[in-house]
């Protein structure tokens, strides 16, 4: 299995604000679940959630996958590190792991989550 | 113990796909964990799993899809799929609500009075039969009276049989060549640029090629949203390696040049200086590579001066009508031609510096780097669209990177079939089947031999028909009387809708020509047409797909098309059968002699169910590009009787029996079979490894020469020489003026599809972007007192639009460029698109209309 060898694409400490907004977390998609919500959409198993627009404008471009795994992603402090963010699916890591590295083909994180707004630029 | 990606991909698929199905048990499944693909199993609870393929981009992703009681409940990656290893974008996720919105089509709609045209109503429901009478008639007796009024319009989005049927149909039943279809507004400039060059169509490499270059080179493409797994793909090996580098040239910069590790922003137009300039520097500083040339490569030079195609007259100018014409060269005039592209030269042209212009020249010459160009519409949809896809072949050409694992030119498709539909059929209006030409004598006794037609039969079609835009043009002025189009919109994709829906006093053709449109949703053509036929979409039936990399896909039927809506196929019979009543062909009723085969025309139905009826159009199909499978074929290909200029070797595009493709989803043509198993071929023209994996081991030993200089021999192109024709920068058709200020380009975005007819019915895609903006720099904005959200109008010569303007850096304009996307047909941006096109493709171009914008 080849790995990738880049450390700027880890959990690399992002530290942001809590967030004040709350939303059910999604499970990791090896069990079957209940559909994930946010804002007041809700996904059926397989579809990616959107990100929600009011706190995360700009943070794509800004931030990239450092600024989603930040929240998302597993770190000393929990998984996800911020306890209301969406968790990332262990799918979504290497061997399913979720102590290791993101699969690298999903880096690209706004691919299949763009930002839910009307007025989305 | 370790699990390859592949493996861990897959086991995700399965994993979402049972956790979906609520705990479907393992044999359901069982399918996808062999080493083969998967095809339909059901399990205990009554789910049920498919092999499908999204329909959107050209990308081609396969998708595992699961349904429970005729309703499709997920769709998952295809780890099995070679194009996309089980990923997906938003889209493919999202793709089971786009059979679900609440105004599909499910009645046939007639239009009794042609001045509703244009307006939400008009239509009413009918019947089948009547609706099938209706526009049997009207084609039928155009056909009789003057069969050059009558036009077929398709589409890149129809499945593989489908395209087929409807060419033969048209072709061959009604001796008509008005037959064109969208993949013309999309890769025709590829096309000509393929067929000019290699004298067959398609790429050489192959998607893989993406896990194995050293330095990406994106022109004109914004793949991280127009394609947006193969991004993630070049992304995920350029973040494995400090070494690998991502070089972006584009007018606009877009997410694409968020991670490059250089963005060369240019005028329009320009590129071809930039190339040309780059050729220069590699051929002044000695880093060609000679041998490359001296054995594989012929020198030319084509016409100049085009001029541009803004009038309708224009393909029947001295210049129109010479514009694909080319003469031998030396290196020596070649070399001279490319002198004056200094990067100095190239530097004033085009706005990137010149020292930005070297580093990636050096890029190219680098013998130890692999090398990879991938574009798309930036360079397809050009005034000189054509001469750009040579330019860029030119480059690799010179430093030898072409059909070698990691290195290569890479046209990207735009549509999930533009190739193995439009291309690979031929649903243009000059092509028949498997790359042959209307025009070329060998090439219709071939498609005889094929379709058991008199020999010469096909002679009434050896003149072109009407492409595109002519047919648009000629449509608008009231010369077109009958217009179908199919698995497309072109009321909304078309440029200079304007002129095209009849909104200015000399152009009210629309209104007066017959128009027909196979549809699923209510769009902007239906508004338009006389007869709507409500059609079944995406794996509402069974289908095949064939994408950018020479990749064919098969998708299955997983669910039912809604009300009366009916597959395409009994459409087109249905009507074809009541056309042709009575016609023969030789001493054969015409109809049976075409399609009898297939359909019982007494019983008005299928002989055999879908699955059977697609296997026996492609096993017919697949003869194109099999000899063996038909004697007289074979004869022809070979030349046996040395009637014609030499063999044609049709097995260049060899593909596989149709039920392989259920079985195996890693089918890049040419398919070869060794030992009865059917194994790909990934670099066309490569002898340097084994079929097995995946060179063309059996192509170069049976149809070229083996052993040539980097092992490569280019056996489908004439003397086994690809053509480098010198191509010189003439500037864009329009610039900017104090009138029309601004440069304006349409695109895609990641979240819509065309022209929004799908994915603005899918609820969260509309909700991510509900709708159509225009994207300026923040300067020019505040400079009219624009702010971010205000609306605006935007003005052309050719019309004028009101839409949103937006400053936000999803597109980072440089100052007086502006970008939209064309999917709101709300706003309906293509009023004001230019409508002038590349003068050898005949494609339009959609990216450099001048406009102004004021505040609304």
């Amino acid at each position: 299995m080849k790995s990738t060898n880049k450390p700027k694409m880890l959990v690399a400490g992002v530290i942001v604000a809590t967030m004040a907004f709350g939303f059910a977390i999604a499970g990791c998609s090896s069990q079957p679940k209940s559909l994930a919500t946010t804002n007041d959409i809700t996904y059926a198993e397989g579809q990616p959630p959107l990100m929600p627009a009011n706190d995360h404008q700009g943070r794509w471009e800004s931030l990239g996958v450092k600024g989603c795994l930040g929240c998302h992603g597993y770190n000393s402090d929990g998984n996800p590190t911020n306890a209301y963010a969406t968790q990332i699916p262990d799918d979504h890591y290497v061997n399913g792991d979720h102590n290791g590295q993101l699969t690298s083909e999903r880096e690209q994180c706004i691919q299949c989550h763009p930002l839910d707004d009307p007025s989305t630029r | 113990m370790e699990i390859t990606r592949r493996n861990f991909v897959k086991a995700t698929a399965v994993s979402l796909a049972m956790a979906a199905a609520g705990a479907a048990g393992a044999g359901a499944l069982a399918g996808c964990s062999s080493e083969k693909g998967s095809s339909a199993g059901a399990s205990k609870d009554g789910t049920t799993t498919y092999t499908g393929v999204c329909r959107f981009c050209g990308t081609g992703c396969g998708v595992t899809v699961q349904a429970k009681n005729g309703k499709i409940v997920s769709v998952a990656g295809d780890p099995d799929n070679c194009s996309n290893k089980g990923l997906n974008c938003v889209k493919g996720y999202y793709l089971g609500e786009l059979l679900t919105g609440e105004d599909r089509l499910t009645k046939p709609l007639i239009r009794d009075d042609a001045s509703t045209k244009g307006t939400d109503g008009g239509l009413r429901e009918a019947t089948w039969d009547e609706a099938l009478d209706l526009v049997a008639d009207k084609l039928r007796t155009q056909w009789k009276d003057d069969k050059s009024k009558i036009g077929l319009w398709l589409s890149g989005q129809q499945p593989i049989t489908e395209g087929y049927l409807t060419n033969k149909f048209w072709k061959a039943g009604l001796l008509s060549n008005n037959v064109d279809c969208n993949a013309r507004q999309c890769m025709a400039s590829a096309v000509m640029g393929f067929m000019n060059i290699f004298g067959t169509d398609e790429p050489a490499g192959c998607y893989e090629d993406l896990d194995l270059a050293d330095t990406f080179v994106t022109w004109g493409a914004n793949m991280a949203e127009c394609h947006p797994v193969l991004y993630s793909r070049f992304m995920a090996h350029k973040m494995s390696s400090d070494s690998v580098k991502h070089y972006d040239l584009t007018t606009v910069k877009t997410r694409t040049s968020a991670n490059a590790d250089k963005v060369m922003v240019f005028s329009p137009g320009s590129d071809i200086a930039i190339a040309n300039a780059i050729c220069n520097y590699i051929i002044q500083n000695n880093l060609y590579d000679q041998q490359f040339l001296n054995d594989h490569i012929q020198f030319k030079l084509g016409t100049e001066n085009l001029g541009n195609a803004f009038d309708d007259g224009y393909d029947k100018t001295p210049a129109g009508a010479a514009a694909n014409d080319v003469t031998p060269a030396t290196w020596d005039q070649i070399v001279e031609r490319f002198a004056p592209y200094t990067l100095e030269y190239a530097s004033q042209v085009s706005g990137v510096p010149a020292a930005d212009i070297e580093e990636l020249a050096k890029e190219y010459a680098d013998p130890n780097r692999k090398i990879m160009t991938l574009w798309t519409m930036g360079v397809n949809q050009h005034n000189r669209g054509t001469w750009m896809n040579h330019c860029i072949y030119n480059i690799h050409f010179l430093v030898g990177k072409i059909a070698k694992p990691g290195n290569g030119p890479f046209s990207l498709t735009g549509q999930p079939s533009a190739c193995g539909t439009a291309r690979e059929v031929g649903s243009f209006c000059h092509r028949l089947p498997a790359d042959l030409l209307v025009a070329n004598e060998q090439h219709r006794r071939y498609t005889e031999a094929i379709w058991n037609l008199p020999e010469g039969y096909l002679d009434a079609i050896k003149a072109p028909g009407m492409h595109t835009v002519k047919m648009f043009r000629e449509m608008s002025k009231g010369n077109l009387n009958f217009l179908w189009s199919a698995h497309n919109n072109w009321a909304v994709s078309m440029p200079n809708l304007t002129r095209f829906l009849g909104l200015k006093d000399e152009y009210k053709g629309i209104f007066s020509c017959f128009t027909v449109v196979n549809e699923v949703y209510p769009t902007k053509s239906t508004q338009y047409a006389d007869v709507v036929f409500p059609v079944a979409m995406w794996m509402e039936r069974e289908g095949q797909f064939g994408n950018g990399e020479r990749h064919t896909a098969v998708f299955e039927k997983a669910c039912e098309a809604p009300g009366d809506a009916w597959w395409d196929n009994k459409v087109f019979l249905e009507v074809a059968l009541r056309v042709l009543d009575g016609e023969k062909i030789g001493d054969a009723d015409a109809f049976d002699a075409l399609f009898g085969q297939i359909y019982d025309k007494n019983a008005h139905d299928f002989k055999n169910d879908m699955h059977e009826t697609n296997r026996l159009l492609w096993e017919e199909y697949r003869t194109f590009s099999n000899p063996d499978m038909n004697d007289k074929a074979k004869a022809i290909d070979a030349n046996a009787d040395g009637k014609f200029a030499g063999p044609m070797h049709m097995k260049a595009k060899q593909l596989a029996p149709y039920d392989v493709y259920f079985d195996q989803h890693d089918l890049t043509w040419p398919v070869r079979e060794i030992n009865g198993k059917w194994v790909p071929t990934k670099w066309r023209f490569n002898d340097g490894g084994s079929q097995e994996d995946g060179f063309d081991k059996i192509g170069v030993e049976e149809m070229g020469t083996p052993g040539k200089y980097g092992d490569l021999s280019f056996y489908k192109t004439p003397n086994q020489r690809p053509s480098f024709v010198f191509r010189p920068y003439e500037p864009p058709a329009q610039e900017p003026s104090d009138e029309y200020p601004f440069w304006f380009c349409t695109g895609r975005l990641l979240e819509h599809w065309h022209t929004g007819s799908m994915t603005m019915r899918i609820p969260e895609l509309k909700r991510a972007v509900p709708d159509g903006l225009i994207y300026m720099n923040a300067q020019d904005a505040s400079k009219l007192g624009i702010a971010d959200g205000d609306r605006v109008k935007v003005s052309s010569p050719y019309g004028s639009v009101e839409i949103t303007a937006t400053t936000a850096n999803r597109f980072d304009c440089s100052p007086g460029y502006t970008f939209a996307a064309f999917f709101d047909d709300r706003v309906l941006i293509n009023k004001i698109v230019e409508d002038l096109y590349d003068p050898i493709s005949k494609e339009s171009d959609f990216k450099k209309t001048c406009v102004k914008i004021e505040k609304a």
